[in-house]
This record gives structure tokens, C-alpha cells and sequence, in this order.
């Protein structure tokens, strides 16, 4: 009877049904299976998710601050290998950008130090001085600086304390490039020589004329001129010592056009050559530049 | 009846259905955002840490990285403690605790005031890794989701050991090898009980248990914790009793630690992000070595400590504003290396931890007197005086266009006639002081100050010369180290070299000075703060018993709101500085103001005893151009042949006692007294 009445009340359905899900809900309390199919399908489905979230977003940031960092400190690295491979003070400064800056062993500096012409390696610092810094042992690196108008170098201790300090300016490194390789240019586009241009051969006979000491003066490295495969067509002469030396430019002919080669000569054996080829019995200070016409080229 | 209860059951059983696809849909709405994985987990860890140094190779501070420590190096107590406490089922469930959820479902619904979380470790390494801390049920249920996807993908130890090498512990400390180290000074293996359970507690609080600061609580915290390892039978009662009797070796708030050093590292951090940018600094793993002597900012820390507990009950404390407390006096102190401008030590306040304001950087409060060598520099090289050059002190009045006279008062209230200036300046006399500076102009004076290397803002009023214009304790440090070193002078700075993860150098410090003020004048005007300290108004600092040769000078500011002690060795020179936040005077109980001498020159020297006890005995070097004389400190004539008490001052070139200037004029105008 009471069997009856359930029977009438419950459905067989609906108790398969109470079964399946109270089954269901046991067995996730035990197997945990809607987490478990869950985190499968997640799982599956991770490759194609956004990168997004706390940890991500550090991620880049960790990235982004890495490859600054690799910036810097590649670009550091290259300038000082470029630096390294510097073959003068003035390849050295056309590889820098004004601010940049390099590192140099002592060695290095005093091995590009003693290319620089004897005159302008005295004003920049006496080798005395270099010597006498080098033999106390305190000076262990360089560091040199592009300003806008040319290096400045500090030779530093190993505390990185600055020994010493000076400024080289552009001017004076670029009479040394034109000292050692010459420049693609005629004598009139260099200011140091305007006014005082001679054709060759009276510079020469001049030359000619002169004592051996003299000529010795004028001319302290002739066999860079022997040097010369090309022909020289005229001379030009500074009027502005430096460190007793005054610059002598030899303008050559060559198949890709003139070039000035400068080379250095003691200013009082330099002033006597000019006063001859100038006609005067004096050596002296430097007076009258020749005429345009005898400066004109050939 | 039968009809309605089918009705009822198909009913129920659609909402049910509803309710699951509604969830399905949702479940798949949030899924189209979720954050995708990363693998393996570990790699979440591995960020490159910045490490900052002291120059004496202490690491100082280490930034954001973090090193994955495997679970083998962890002490198995931690691990116990942790799933105790934080997460007893972590063995068993799949990223849900279930039974956890509804028992906290069912307290936050029907207990009120009761709010009881059920996030299980996987949940939190899932909040941790990829969500804000904002709290929303969407993202409760993002990160219930992450965890389900952690727990199919990985392995529990897997996710252990991710979850205990990423939480936070306070001080700084991330993962457990950075807690145990910062916490134990050990590494995360030799954790014993007793410690592993304390550290466990952190993480739900890091702040509010720290046990620097609430050691009682922490120890609540860790008692239960225990009880906790106790029921899930990780621990026997007995043991955790044990334990928690213990007594904890806590390590010293040290200087891994930013209490220590924190307002040095702070102003290191700044300059930092100023030249490479806050990623760069917090993630990119920069090496950092900077000029700071760990040894000697201990010693800073110790004198200013020890010199504020002297103070600090001599002082009647200033009333508190409505609903504060009564402010705490502060201090601020700065050391430079004399010859390279290496700041060795800082102190920007009391306590770190109370306050971050940096009053030894970015303080700008006035010197008063401590700013008149550089007046007397002033008149030294643009008028042609010395220190033996006589002048009145007496009353004057100096005429400001457009405004009343301006008259100073001595710290006094006395005058005392005719002295040379070696005098006036040990003795701190305000009316000689302004006399100078209407002498040589105010321009002169700021161009003084600024070659020594002050660098904030300078009024052009005569006023100046008793010190009216703010500066920070480091630009006095720094200036007077110009004088220090005969007149060369060197910036003050913090970093000496930074490196990138692997050594490679991004920068590094020359350290090179440049002239800028005259050798000789600069020793005149040392020898003169030499008889600050030997006779003046710094005779505390012989009373101290620091006797290494030193100069230096007083500061303080109307109604005491400021006492400054600046000095200097022949290598280092500091300045202190003592004071309210707010304009508060300092005086004792007896209504008494202290003084720059009183205050602040005894905290001096105790640092300095402390920073050059191990440092050979040195003498301020005399330029050749300098000769001794001895005058009559009232007429700066050479003392008669019978005796009499005489004053050394140091001459230069030219300069005689004989041709000393009478200097009796005295209309001139001075503000209200700036004292000693």
C-alpha cells in the first residue's frame, strides 16, 4: 500500500535520475573530475591564450630592460673595440660622437701618444711628465671624452682618481692626420697656408741654398718627401709655432686630384727659408705673404 | 498533489540545467581572456636580481630577483608549516578545496562579521602569478580556473615549489631563501621548527606580523601555525611546544635590510632611475657598487642613536597639533670623502622605518652661522682682508632699500669691541659677519658658497651672511670639504660603477676635482675653524675628546629652530644636523635653547671619534705661501715684549699684522640674531 503510494508519487525516472546525480556528485567529491576535465581542457587550450597578467607583464618589462641594458653595454663594448683598433688619436676622435667616450690601457694611450708629431705630443703633455707618471705606477688607464671641439683625456690610478687632465682640440689632431696621410685638398683650402704659398721649385732652390743644419731645420723628415710617388707643385708655410715647430704643407698631384701633405720644421730654419725665397737677407718673424699671383697654382 | 510535485521536480530539474549551461556559457565567456601559462612554472622565478653594494662589499639591497630554490634545499618543517596553515587538503584536491569552499560560503553568508577565505595554495600562486588584488567574483573565478588548468599541467611538488619561492615575507624578503636569509641570516634548509613556523605565519600578513615590529604577534601567529601542524599530525604536541618555547634568533635589522642605509639606497634608487628608467633598475640585474662605508654608516646610525637618546629627555617636546602626536625631534647626517667627494655615510632621519623623508638630501633648512665661511672667504678674496684684520663688534644697522634697517644681535646680546677676524669667526659674532658682507656684497658671497659647491637656492640679502638661505646637511658636508682640500673641489656623489648581470660596465665614476677657490685663502679660512673647536663656540667636540686636528662650525637658526654642527678632517667631513620636521623650537625643560654646539657638535664628534679612530693621524696641509703669526687678538698687533695672550693666524704673502685696516664705521644693518 505505502510501496503503492510512492510508487504513484515518485517516478522510476526521477529516482534514476536523483541516482545519476548524487552519483555524480559523490564521485566528484572523491575523483575530482570536474576540475580534472576542466583543467585538461584549459590546459589544452593554453598555446592559444593571451600573454596577459601580473607575471607576463614583469616578463616584458624584464625584456624590455634586458635589451636596453644589452644596448648599452654592446654599444660600450663595439666603441671600445673600435677604440682598441685605433691607429692614432685622430681616428680615435672621428669615432666618437660628441659625449661618447672610451677606456684605454695606459700602454695604448702612450703607444698612440708617441704617433703624434713631436711638437703637438709636447704641448699636449710633456714626455717628461708621461714618463714620470708611468714610472710611478699609479697610472693604470685613459679615458678619453668627444666634447664638441675635440678630446678630453684623463689619465686615472686604479681608483679611477684623475692623475692628470687636458684637452686635445680638433685642430692640432687634424694637422697630425694631414702630418701622417695627407688630405684631398689644395693648399688654399687650408687657413693655416692662405697667403703664404710658393711654387715649388723656388721653395726648393730656396732650400737649395740654405746650410746643412739649416736645410736640416727646414726639413727635419725629408725621406717622407722621397716617400712621395707624385710630383709636388707647391709649398705652403704656416706662420703659427707650436711647441717650436711650424707646419710646412706640400701639395701633390695625384690621379684622384692634389693633396696636402704637411710635415713639421723648426720655425727659426722655416723663417729663414721664407726670407730668402722672399728675397730678404734676414731670418725673422714672418712678413709679407707672396703675391696672388705666385701663390696662384699650376 | 502528484501533478504539482512532478511539476515541481521537472521545474527544479530545468533551473538546474539552466543554472549548469548559464555556468558552461560563463565559464567560457571568462575563458576567452584567461592568461595563458607559462612553462615551465620555474621560469616565473627566474628574473635577474639588482644588487646594490657598499663600496666596502657588503651587498647593500638586492632588487626583484629571485633565484628558484628546488624543494630538497627547503627545510621539510616549512613545508609541513605551510601546507598546514595555509592549505592542509593541498595533497589531495585538484586546485579546489571543495568542502573548504562551502564551509567558507556558509560562514560569510550566515556569520555575520565572520569573513573566512578558502584559497587553496594553487588558488594563490594563480592570484600571485597573473591578478591584481582587486577583489571581484569574476576574478575569484579566474583564478579558481588558472588554478584547475596548474593543477592538470603540472605536478603538486611542481607547484609547491613555485608557490613557496614566490611569496611575500615582509622586509622585503620574496620566496622562502630570501625570508630565511633576511629573517635567520641562514639559508632555507636549515630553517629549524621553531623558525620555519614563524615564517610560515607571514605570508597571510606580512606587515602585520612582522616581527621586527610586533614580535607578540608573530609569536601568536606562530603558536598557530603549530597547532595547525599539531591536528594535521606534521608535529606531536610536545614538539610544538617545544618549538614555540624556542627562543628565535631573529637576525639584527641589518644591512641587507633597508632600515640600515635606507635613506642612502633610497637617494641611490632615485639616481638610478633618473639616468636608465624604473625597469631597468628593478629588472634588469644592474650591479651597483656605490661609495658607501658600511662600517662607517653603522657607526653614524650609532652616534646619532645614542646622541638623540641624550637629547631626546633634555628636550621639552613641542606641543602636538589637534589630534597628533607630539612630533619626534629629527636628525640628518652626511659624510664626504674630502678628497673625492665619496658620501661614506647618510643618516636622513631617526627611524627609516617612521619616516623615508631624506633630510640629508633633500632638507632645506637654514645654516645660520654655520654659512659665515664662506663670508669670510668672501672678504678674504674680493676685499683684500684677512684673519687678522680688526673690526668692531658692535651694534649696526645696515640700510636695505625700500625696507627698515636691518640690525643684527649677537647670540649673546653683548658687544665686545675691536677684534680680528679669526676671533669673530670662533666666536661666531653676528655684527662682524654682516659687516662683511656689506663690505664685499652679497653676489660675492653666493659666488663663495656656489664654488664651494652649494647648490640650493640663495637670497641676495644681506641677511645671507648669517645663513638665511635653506641647504641640505650633504651641500654643507660637501662645501666645506672644498675647504678641506686647499679649494678643490668635488662633487658629491653616491655610484661608483654600475655592471650589467654579466659584469660588463654601463658607467663608472672618474674621480677628478677641479679649483675653485684659492688654495691659501681656503687654508686661512680652516685655520680660523680650527679655533672653532680649539676656543669657539665648538669647544664641545675637545670636551668630547676628539683631538685628530679639525676645523669646523656652528650653525643655529633663529629661536632655535635649527642646530648644525659642519666639520671636517683632513680626509672626511660631515655635517649633522638637528631639528623638528615642523618649525619647532629646540629647548630643555628650563625653556634653554640649545645650540649648533650644544646639539648637534656632540653627535658630530662622536661620529667622527668612531669614523677615524683607525686612521693615521693627519695634519691640514699648509700651502707654501702661508706663514704663522702671532697677534693680540683685540688689536691683531704683534703681542708685546713683556707677554700677553696672543692668537695665531696664518698670513699670506703680502699680508702683516702691521697693515691691517682699522675698520670702525659702523653703519651697518644685521636681521635678528642667528646664534653660534
Amino acid at each position: 500500500m505505502a510501496v503503492g503510494r510512492l510508487r504513484s508519487r515518485v517516478s522510476l525516472s526521477g529516482v534514476l535520475l536523483a541516482a545519476v546525480l548524487a552519483a555524480a556528485g559523490v564521485a566528484e567529491f572523491r575523483l575530482h573530475w570536474v576540475e580534472s576535465l576542466l583543467g585538461a581542457y584549459l590546459a589544452s587550450t593554453n598555446a592559444e591564450r593571451p600573454e596577459s597578467g601580473l607575471i607576463w607583464e614583469q616578463g616584458r618589462r624584464t625584456q624590455s630592460a634586458l635589451s636596453v641594458v644589452e644596448q648599452l653595454a654592446g654599444d660600450r663594448e663595439a666603441q671600445q673595440r673600435r677604440a682598441r683598433n685605433a691607429a692614432s688619436l685622430g681616428e680615435l676622435l672621428a669615432l666618437l660622437a660628441p659625449g661618447q667616450a672610451v677606456m684605454l690601457s695606459a700602454e695604448h694611450f702612450r703607444e698612440l701618444y708617441q704617433k703624434l708629431p713631436p711638437a703637438l705630443a709636447h704641448e699636449l703633455l710633456s714626455p717628461f711628465e708621461l714618463l714620470r707618471l708611468a714610472g710611478e705606477g699609479r697610472w693604470s688607464r685613459t679615458y678619453l671624452e668627444r666634447s664638441s671641439d675635440g678630446l678630453m683625456i684623463y689619465l686615472l690610478e686604479p681608483g679611477n682618481h684623475v692623475l692628470r687632465q687636458f684637452r686635445l682640440s680638433d685642430a692640432p689632431l687634424a694637422l697630425a692626420a694631414r702630418r701622417s696621410e695627407g688630405v684631398e685638398r689644395t693648399l688654399e683650402q687650408i687657413a693655416a697656408f692662405r697667403g703664404r704659398i710658393y711654387p715649388a721649385e723656388r721653395f726648393f732652390a730656396a732650400l737649395s741654398e740654405l746650410g746643412e743644419e739649416e736645410r736640416r731645420g727646414v726639413l727635419p723628415q725629408p725621406e717622407r718627401l722621397l716617400g712621395v710617388a707624385a710630383q709636388i707643385v707647391r709649398v705652403g708655410l704656416s706662420d703659427e709655432a707650436l711647441g717650436g715647430f711650424v707646419e710646412l704643407g706640400f701639395e701633390i698631384r695625384t690621379p684622384s686630384g692634389p693633396r696636402v701633405l704637411s710635415l713639421p720644421g723648426q720655425d727659426w730654419a722655416v723663417w729663414r727659408l721664407r726670407a730668402r725665397m722672399e728675397g730678404r737677407r734676414e731670418a725673422g718673424g714672418p712678413s709679407s705673404p707672396l703675391s696672388p699671383a705666385d701663390a696662384r697654382g699650376p | 498533489m502528484k501533478r504539482s510535485l512532478r511539476l515541481l521536480l521537472q521545474l527544479g530539474l530545468f533551473s538546474a540545467g539552466a543554472a549548469a549551461a548559464a555556468a558552461w556559457v560563463y565559464v567560457f565567456f571568462v575563458l576567452r581572456d584567461l592568461p595563458r601559462v607559462p612553462e615551465p612554472l620555474s621560469r616565473i622565478i627566474e628574473t635577474p636580481a639588482t644588487e646594490i653594494y657598499a663600496a666596502s662589499g657588503e651587498r647593500l639591497l638586492v632588487l626583484g630577483g629571485r633565484e628558484l630554490v628546488p624543494l630538497h634545499r627547503i627545510s621539510p618543517h616549512f613545508l609541513q608549516a605551510v601546507i598546514a596553515v595555509e592549505d592542509h587538503r593541498f595533497w589531495e584536491h585538484r586546485g579546489i578545496d571543495k568542502l573548504r569552499l562551502l564551509k567558507a560560503f556558509w560562514v560569510n553568508l550566515f556569520r555575520r562579521g565572520r569573513l573566512e577565505g578558502a584559497s587553496t595554495i594553487t588558488q594563490q600562486l594563480a592570484k600571485n602569478l597573473f591578478f591584481t588584488f582587486r577583489r571581484t567574483f569574476e576574478r575569484k573565478f579566474r583564478e579558481m580556473l588558472v588554478a584547475l588548468h596548474i593543477e592538470a599541467r603540472f605536478g603538486k611538488s611542481e607547484i609547491l615549489e613555485a608557490y613557496v619561492n614566490q611569496i611575500a615575507f615582509g622586509v622585503g624578503a620574496l620566496g622562502v631563501e630570501q625570508a630565511a636569509r633576511s629573517f635567520f641570516g641562514k639559508s632555507a634548509s636549515q630553517l629549524t621548527l621553531a623558525e620555519a613556523s614563524l615564517l610560515a605565519g607571514l605570508p597571510k600578513s606580512p606587515t602585520r606580523y612582522n616581527p621586527y615590529r610586533h614580535f607578540e604577534r608573530a609569536k601568536q601567529r606562530q603558536r598557530t601555525v603549530l597547532r595547525r601542524m599539531v591536528a594535521t599530525g606534521a608535529v606531536t604536541a610536545a614538539e610544538a611546544e617545544e618549538a614555540f618555547r624556542a627562543p628565535l634568533a631573529l637576525r639584527p635589522r641589518s644591512r641587507e635590510t633597508p632600515a640600515s642605509g635606507g635613506y642612502f639606497l633610497d637617494w641611490v634608487m632615485k639616481e638610478l632611475e633618473d639616468r636608465y628608467g624604473s625597469d631597468v633598475v628593478h629588472h634588469a640585474g644592474l650591479k651597483v657598487f656605490t661609495t658607501l662605508d658600511a662600517r662607517m654608516q653603522a657607526q653614524a646610525e650609532e652616534a646619532l642613536t645614542a646622541g638623540l637618546a641624550r637629547l631626546d629627555p633634555l628636550l621639552k617636546p613641542p606641543p602636538a597639533a589637534e589630534g597628533e602626536s607630539p612630533p619626534r625631534l629629527q636628525v640628518a647626517l652626511a659624510a664626504v670623502e674630502v678628497h673625492s667627494g665619496a658620501v661614506r655615510a647618510l643618516v636622513g632621519g631617526r627611524d627609516y622605518a617612521e619616516s623615508e623623508f631624506n633630510r640629508a638630501v633633500q632638507n632645506n633648512r637654514q645654516p645660520g652661522s654655520g654659512f659665515k665661511p664662506f663670508v669670510y672667504y668672501a672678504a678674504f678674496e674680493k676685499a683684500g682682508l684677512h684673519p687678522a684684520s680688526v673690526f668692531v663688534d658692535q651694534r649696526v644697522s645696515i640700510p636695505i632699500p625700500g625696507q627698515p634697517s636691518w640690525t643684527p644681535r649677537n647670540f649673546s646680546g653683548d658687544y665686545e669691541g675691536p677684534m680680528i677676524l679669526k676671533r669673530a669667526l670662533a666666536q661666531s659674532v653676528n655684527s662682524i659677519a654682516a659687516q662683511l658682507a656689506q663690505r664685499v656684497g652679497t653676489p660675492a658671497i653666493i659666488d663663495a658658497a656656489r664654488r664651494c659647491g652649494i647648490k640650493s637656492p640663495l637670497a641676495a640679502v644681506p641677511s645671507i651672511a648669517l645663513g638665511t638661505s635653506g641647504v641640505s646637511p650633504l651641500e654643507m658636508a660637501s662645501a666645506f670639504a672644498t675647504f678641506a682640500s686647499g679649494g678643490i673641489r668635488h662633487e658629491p656623489f653616491a655610484i661608483r660603477r654600475v655592471e650589467d648581470s654579466s659584469g660588463r660596465i654601463l658607467e663608472e665614476r672618474l674621480i677628478g676635482g677641479r679649483r675653485t677657490i684659492d688654495a691659501a685663502i681656503a687654508f686661512q679660512v680652516v685655520d680660523m675653524m680650527r679655533a672653532v673647536i680649539r676656543e669657539g663656540t665648538g669647544r664641545a667636540i675637545l670636551q668630547l675628546e676628539f683631538r685628530a686636528p679639525a676645523a669646523g662650525k656652528t650653525g643655529t637658526t633663529d629661536d632655535y629652530l635649527d642646530a648644525w654642527f659642519t666639520g671636517f678632517t683632513p680626509t672626511l667631513s660631515a655635517s649633522v644636523w638637528v631639528g623638528y620636521d615642523r618649525a619647532a623650537p629646540l629647548r630643555d625643560a628650563n625653556g634653554r635653547g640649545l645650540t649648533g654646539g650644544r646639539a648637534a657638535a656632540p653627535l658630530w664628534a662622536e661620529f667622527m671619534k668612531r669614523a677615524t679612530e683607525d686612521e693615521p693621524r693627519r695634519e691640514f696641509p699648509i700651502p707654501p705661501d702661508i706663514r704663522f703669526v702671532t697677534v693680540v687678538p683685540t688689536t691683531g698687533e704683534p703681542p708685546p715684549p713683556w707677554g700677553g695672550r696672543g692668537m695665531e693666524v696664518a698670513l699670506r704673502l703680502g699680508q702683516a699684522p702691521s697693515l691691517i685696516p682699522r675698520q670702525e664705521d659702523p653703519t651697518v644693518a644685521v636681521p635678528p640674531g642667528s646664534g653660534p
